[in-house]
């Protein structure tokens, strides 16, 4: 048998925590609990869980002050549990690292399949590719040698910055990417106060990427928090 | 008058919105993820990924959250009512002895046991609000005074005539208010740094109601620095 994945939930409402704890051991995972953001890190470094899910708002440590602690040693995947109407606070938090949100109230299936594409995308990251010429996910395939995108075994002719822009969303893919995170990664750190620059490229790329770009399937929008990229249309 | 009655029912409305969405998720989440467990397809194809303990647990989260929003709902009922009546302020008055006893009756559950000591003068005068809205706000300050206080020592509930108003003081040997928390605790949504049990309406309703019939809320330490002093000031009655 398989060594069970190790997941930290971190919330101040012993309900959640209850019900949490018993749904994804239910699902083979092995659960720990914290009840708020400073016995969460403690316990992270005691366990080194593979996923941590963590309240946005508690006391003590707050969910952001909590993703940037563990950012500060571990690129280990995050999800917040948020609520809705509440996209600065949301990201911050991705901005201080965190992978991804679910919100309140959700369903289990909605929590498993962001934790399975967070798992995913932890292991696909251990393996080392950076110096890679060839990068190959789903759907895309990228040559960096030649600067050459193949989506569906097609090849997709990109101008140089919207090839860099795809590249970046490829490497951070399924996980939500702030407009903050994408304009710093790809045009530099001046970049950040003109997202416009952004949804300029990203019309451009779904044009070009997308079977129908009126309905991304690909290059998701994250209303007012900024895009996730999939590699295959689920 | 009546322009100003209106700004503060608005306020009043405003307050018990933002509270509603606020205190109502929790429960809500618990109850969807407990729910979308137990009726899981893996989990029901095979029994044995749910043990009983766990399976009984998810089942008692779901009863005990919904009793929550029931409380909660009822709450709510009480509320809008008295906000309805809150446009007669001028002919309400009630007796706070009287409506400590009815909020005292509310909590009898988590007071059972423990000590409430009632210092009420016979002569205190009669306040102007809703007797209601008056037990409200009293069921809100036992509730936390007992809730963030060791089970071992009392609330302490005094009252006085001061001036054109009366002074209700509901003292606590608990957690305590940190002092930056002391104006902060009363906005929607805040929760102390103590507070990790926070539920129902809370204290911006309770100032809600009092600013609504012209009174106010405060809260200050409690003697040698321990536990807290919520005091509710409202005019007289006529």
């Amino acid at each position: 048998m398989t060594e069970r994945e190790k997941i930290l939930i971190v919330d101040d409402e012993p309900q959640i925590r209850r019900v949490l704890r018993a749904g994804l051991s239910a699902k083979d995972y092995e659960v720990r609990t914290a009840a708020d953001g400073i016995s969460g890190i403690e316990t992270f470094h005691d366990w080194s869980p593979d996923l941590i899910i963590t309240d946005l708002q508690m006391p003590e440590a707050d969910g952001i002050e909590l993703t940037r602690e563990i950012r500060r040693t571990s690129d280990v995947p995050i999800i917040l549990l948020s609520v809705k109407g509440d996209e600065q606070t949301k990201v911050a938090a991705l901005d201080a690292g965190a992978d991804d949100y679910v919100t309140k109230p959700f369903g289990i299936d909605e929590l498993m399949a962001r934790i399975r594409v967070a798992l995913r995308r932890r292991q696909l990251n251990t393996v080392p590719n950076a110096k890679d010429e060839i990068l190959e996910d789903g759907d895309f395939r990228f040559d960096l040698a030649v600067h050459k995108l193949f989506v569906t075994g097609n090849e997709v002719s990109l101008t140089p910055k919207e090839f860099d822009l795809l590249l970046f969303l490829f490497r951070h893919r399924d996980r939500i990417n702030t407009h903050r995170a994408i304009l710093t990664g790809v045009w530099g750190g001046n970049a950040t106060e003109q997202p416009e620059y952004l949804r300029v490229f990203v019309r451009q790329l779904r044009k070009k990427i997308e079977p129908d770009p009126s309905s991304p399937v690909y290059l998701l929008t994250e209303p007012w928090i900024g895009y996730r990229f999939q590699t295959s249309s689920l | 008058m009546r322009a100003e009655s209106a700004e503060q029912s608005e306020k009043l409305k405003s307050a018990l919105l933002d509270a509603l969405t606020h205190d109502m998720r929790t429960p809500l989440t618990a109850i969807k993820a407990a729910a979308t467990t137990l009726i899981d397809d893996d989990i029901l194809k095979d029994k044995s990924r749910l043990d009983a303990e766990s399976r009984t647990d998810l089942l008692a989260v779901i009863d005990e959250e919904t009793d929550k929003l029931t409380r909660f709902n009822q709450s709510l009922v009480e509320i809008a009512r008295i906000e309805g009546g809150a446009m007669q302020i001028g002919d309400s008055s009630a007796s706070v002895a009287e409506a400590l006893s009815a909020a005292a009756k509310r909590n009898a559950r988590l007071i059972s046991g423990r000590k409430l000591v009632k210092e009420i003068p016979d002569e205190l005068s009669f306040v102007r609000i809703d007797r209601i809205s008056l037990g409200e706000i009293f069921s809100v300050l036992l509730e936390n005074a007992f809730k963030y206080s060791p089970e071992t020592e009392p609330v302490t509930v005094t009252a006085n005539d001061e001036s054109e108003n009366v002074l209700i003081h509901i003292a606590d040997r608990g957690i305590g208010v940190r002092e930056t928390d002391r104006e902060k605790i009363f906005e929607k949504f805040y929760r102390g740094v103590n507070d990790n049990r926070g539920l129902g309406l809370g204290l911006a309703i309770a100032k809600g109601i009092a600013e609504s019939y012209g009174g106010s809320i405060s809260v200050s330490a409690g003697k040698d620095n321990i536990g807290s002093v919520f005091t509710v000031t409202l005019p007289k009655a006529d």
